[in-house]
């Protein structure tokens, strides 16, 4: 190539190089592969009548199983426990989280010492087991004390599941804020509850959001636990859908319509989080 | 009573000792400046007295009280922070409250002490701004008026205006210092830069190394400092060292004499006969003799060399070679001189005091 012509095409060099096919086939299959999905439980939601001649489109069109799922006692009391559930927990959660995370994200200035650093360390311990291994652990502890099958026991599985994530969205956030705000408001007579209060707690809710927003929905989706400590008397919406496509009486609609309140909810709150913490340091919770 | 006194505080670090401080009073309303370089232990001091350290051994009064186990929330010793710590989700006006409204004071009180604080510190615009909306000196003065808004027992001042500009800093200490005169409120003020010591405080405390050096008023301690260090620290100096040769007879003043034989007079703190010693000349004390005559009857007179002139618009540094020593002093604008030539100084025995090294 001359010399000339290394000069005169003029590149951008902030500019990225284009989609070449490779990208757009594999983005492409990604999208397809999360999309489609979320589509077809849509469709089954609504659809009357569906059947294999027609692949793409359901023959008929309602909202019939929307309202039978309204008017299923037991259907009904699922969606109930789901939402409660998610929201007890997360209640709780925050409730302990939040004073925790303030100990821990401030354990360098106040020379905590070494049971803050234990109490993490085994704070994260509940993330390294699958919930399956969790369960069986927790079987014979809820039949000593009373919890199977329990409304309570339901909330409490959860939470030793959503505090060591939310704890990971919230120390980040408490470690953050410089300790002279803390040591300002002390120095002009704001005690340490106060300080929690009125200093911390407006500068770390995107902390909480997200802590609040992983726990929710996490504990909406959450199968195996309430299936093996919960189930017969608690039933939730994920046990439900699993009798309409896993056991022996199948009915994709009915399990579609009931997947609708996990998956618009699901949508809502990763919507809120994209919107409102966006640029906001937040630890990404990982399901 | 608002004197604060320490006795016996000690502070460590694991091994490493940052504060040690046998006695230590400042009297109510007194104006005291602590002093020192950086890990000199002079903020570990001020938060001590706030509270927000705990020290390791000793005692603290806030007058005949002891305030060891007294939290920081209830010490009423308010301070002005480095980075002023203005709370950044609360508009200046809840910022000033706050002290207040810890307090529970009723509404109209607190927008009467509000008003009257940002009044004091020449900020009555900015009440709906939030602090990041202010310039640096102004949020300087936001956080001024935060902690005069509680009407504290002691203010407390940690490098207040180490983050200004230097023209900032100039005018921000003569004010500083009318307003604190004006308050009469027991103040401790830490800083490293002396002549902001000098200029804001009625007593200057030297730090060093965890220990306090020197305590007295900013003169005394710029004419009469008590070692080496102090002496370089504070102000400009220049050194000679050697050995005591003559004892201080009726005049007070002792003689020094390096190595090479040259004899320098000057006034003693507490120094031994044949001990080591330096002797700190201040630019001030050199005097400049054109007209070259031999013997004028006075003590430190001396040959020197010019090595350096620079000009800096108002004044003329010089550095100035006897002997084997440099020296720095100051001279006019329109003194005609060049590098290379040899001139006749005087110096000032009365202004040379020899410390021991």
């Amino acid at each position: 190539m001359e010399t000339k012509d290394i000069f005169q095409t003029k590149v951008d060099p902030m500019k990225g190089s284009g989609w070449s096919p490779i990208t757009v086939a594999i983005v492409g299959t990604v999208v397809v592969m999360i999309i489609l999905p979320i589509c077809l439980v849509f469709l089954y939601s609504v659809s009357t009548r569906w059947y294999q001649t027609s692949w793409w489109w359901p023959q008929e069109v309602g909202t019939k199983w929307l309202l039978s799922i309204f008017q299923t006692e037991n259907l009904r009391n699922a969606l109930l426990n789901s939402y409660s559930i998610a929201f007890l927990t997360t209640l709780a959660t925050l409730a302990i989280t939040f004073p925790a995370s303030y100990v821990l994200g401030t354990k360098e200035r106040y020379n905590t010492g070494w049971p803050a650093t234990v109490v993490e360390t085994f704070s994260n311990f509940p993330l390294a087991f699958p919930t399956i291994t969790l369960a069986l652990g927790l079987m014979p502890l809820f039949q000593a004390l009373g919890l199977m099958s329990s409304y309570t026991g339901v909330v409490l599985c959860h939470m030793i599941m959503s505090i060591p994530y939310a704890m990971r969205a919230m120390v980040g956030s408490f470690v953050m804020i410089p300790p002279e705000y803390e040591e300002a408001a002390r120095n002009l007579g704001a005690s340490r509850l106060y300080v929690m209060r009125v200093i911390y707690l407006p500068l770390v809710w995107p902390g909480m959001l997200a802590a609040a927003i992983f726990s929710f929905s996490w504990s909406l989706n959450e199968f195996v636990l309430v299936m093996l400590l919960g189930f017969p008397e608690i039933e939730t919406i994920p046990i439900q859908i699993y009798q309409f496509v896993g056991g022996y009486y199948l009915h994709p609609q009915k399990a579609a319509v009931l997947g609708l309140f996990l998956l618009i909810p699901g949508l809502g709150l990763m919507y809120i989080v994209e919107r409102l913490l966006k640029g906001t340091a937040v630890v990404p919770a990982g399901a | 009573m608002n004197s604060i006194s320490f006795n016996n505080i000690r502070k460590k670090y694991g091994d490493l000792t940052v504060t040690s401080i046998d006695s230590l009073k400042i009297e109510d309303g007194e104006i005291v400046c602590i002093v020192g370089p950086s890990g000199c232990g002079k903020t570990t001091t001020l938060r001590m007295i706030a509270g927000l350290i705990q020290q390791d051994e000793g005692d603290v009064f806030f007058g005949e009280k002891v305030v060891n186990n007294l939290l920081p929330e209830h010490r009423n010793a308010a301070m002005v922070f480095q980075n002023y710590a203005l709370f950044p989700h609360m508009t200046v006006f809840d910022n000033v409250a706050f002290g207040l409204t810890v307090r529970k004071k009723s509404k109209q009180d607190i927008a009467e002490r509000v008003r009257s604080v940002l009044e004091l510190v020449q900020l009555t615009e900015v009440g709906e701004r939030y602090p990041d909306q202010l310039s640096g000196g102004q949020q300087q003065r936001i956080a001024l008026a935060r902690a005069l808004a509680i009407q504290p027992d002691i203010l407390l001042f940690d490098e207040p205006l180490s983050n200004l500009d230097a023209k900032l800093r100039e005018y921000m200490r003569f004010e500083l210092r009318q307003l604190l005169e004006k308050l009469n409120i027991t103040t401790v003020y830490v800083t490293h830069d002396q002549t902001e010591a000098m200029v804001i405080g009625d007593r200057m405390i030297v730090m060093n190394a965890g220990k306090i050096v020197q305590d007295s008023t900013p003169l005394e301690i710029y004419h009469r400092p008590a070692n080496r260090f102090v002496a370089d620290f504070i102000g400009t100096a220049s050194f000679i060292d050697g050995k005591v040769s003559t004892q201080p007879s009726g005049d007070g003043l002792a003689c020094l004499e390096d190595e090479d034989g040259l004899m320098l007079w000057g006034h003693p703190v507490s120094v031994k006969m044949g001990g080591r010693v330096s002797a700190c000349v201040r630019p001030e004390t050199i005097q400049i003799e054109l007209s070259n005559s031999k013997d004028s009857g006075t003590r430190n007179r001396f040959d020197a060399e010019v090595q350096n002139i620079t000009d800096l618009g108002e004044i003329r540094e010089l550095h100035l070679k006897v002997g084997r020593w440099e020296l720095r002093t100051r001279v006019a604008t329109t003194t005609k001189l060049v590098a290379g030539q040899t001139i006749a100084i005087d110096i000032d025995p009365k202004g040379c005091t020899i410390v021991n090294s």
